[in-house]
């Protein structure tokens, strides 16, 4: 069996491949090179919390926006 | 504040100072009325305390506490605008407070040369209307977040480094979480002004930002803020907002929620 695969845009100008049978948010932002901690991840512009990163589906052209916190004033 | 102790009436050296803003759409006297009976605090003297504190002041917010325990140094001239070579050395919240009396002698200014802490922080904080975060360690940040969710009180927190800025408010009613809800594990990265340098501008733009936002608050008018949180990238001139949404398990919000928000 040939696995499906779907497109996304990471931050604007980053397009990822996704394999349809593991395509949860949790392991999309796996394949991304970003320090985890302190991170904050948006699908279409709607903030995810992290605690629902295992269960929320990424579709195919969805756009994913990640960014870490920043403390300097 | 109770309303026996609020101004009903603008003097007319006030009218004439803020004619300019009284005449906006959704400002008027009452709003600058708003303004005058208002309480603010900014935690953090440094490039953004600058900036919102002046905007702030000059708009003819009528109390505003300063906090800061730290010292001007040369390396903070570029972007800390109030302070200049014979600030070096001197607290932060004081020099500021000398330059924003000059400017309009009309506010209630209190100053607090000292560092906020889990000791002296109720005492900080209670009796504003607004906290207005402008500080520069994720500690000091987790620490004002969890005062404000606990005590209701709404919270306008703004960061920068390097070209880009974030900011957010926080209203009591949590319907969009709080600042832990959006960044829930924060380690001990120090991305800060110190660690990762910062844009001059950068600072003028996320500080304005901070205080118009600000200011809305104060006015009673609509701030996308509320409900998302702003990216603000000066090396591409962008501007993202990001809905936010109120994490289920977020050790800081959760419990006080009440059940049928999330």
């Amino acid at each position: 069996m040939i696995n499906q695969t779907i497109q996304v845009i990471v931050n604007q100008d980053q397009q990822l491949s996704i394999d349809t049978d593991n395509n949860c948010l949790k392991t999309v932002i796996s394949l991304i090179d970003i320090d985890t901690a302190t991170l904050a991840v948006a699908v279409n512009n709607a903030i995810v919390p992290r605690g629902q990163w295992s269960e929320f589906i990424i579709n195919d052209g969805d756009r994913i926006n990640v960014f870490g916190a920043i403390a300097g004033g | 504040m109770s309303d026996f102790f609020k101004t009903t009436q603008l003097r007319v050296s006030e009218f004439e100072r803020y004619s300019r803003q009284i005449m906006l759409d959704g400002w008027g006297e009452e709003g600058q009325l708003r303004l005058k009976n208002a309480r603010v605090v900014i935690i953090g003297c440094g490039g953004l305390g600058n900036i919102v504190a002046t905007y702030l002041v000059g708009a003819g917010v009528g109390t505003i506490s300063l906090i800061d325990g730290d010292d001007v140094e040369l390396s903070n001239l570029p972007r800390q605008i109030a302070f200049d070579r014979d600030s070096c050395g001197l607290n932060k919240a004081d020099e500021l407070t000398q330059r924003l009396f000059s400017q309009n002698d009309d506010v209630d200014i209190h100053v607090n040369p000292l560092f906020v802490d889990a000791d002296n922080i109720d005492e900080l904080l209670e009796h504003h209307d607004l906290v207005i975060d402008c500080s520069d360690n994720f500690e000091t940040r987790r620490l004002i977040n969890h005062w404000c969710v606990t005590n209701k009180l709404a919270l306008l927190s703004a960061s920068v480094i390097g070209w880009q800025g974030q900011a957010l408010l926080v209203l009591p009613n949590l319907a969009y979480g709080c600042y832990q809800c959006l960044f829930d594990v924060i380690g001990t990265q120090k991305k800060s002004c110190q660690s990762m340098g910062v844009n001059p501008a950068m600072v003028g733009i996320i500080g304005s930002y901070q205080a118009n936002e600000a200011l809305r608050f104060l006015l009673k008018s609509s701030s996308k803020l509320s409900s998302h949180v702003s990216l603000i990238d000066g090396a591409n001139l962008s501007i993202n907002q990001f809905l936010r949404a109120a994490n289920p398990q977020c050790d800081v919000c959760a419990r006080i929620r009440e059940p049928n928000d999330d």
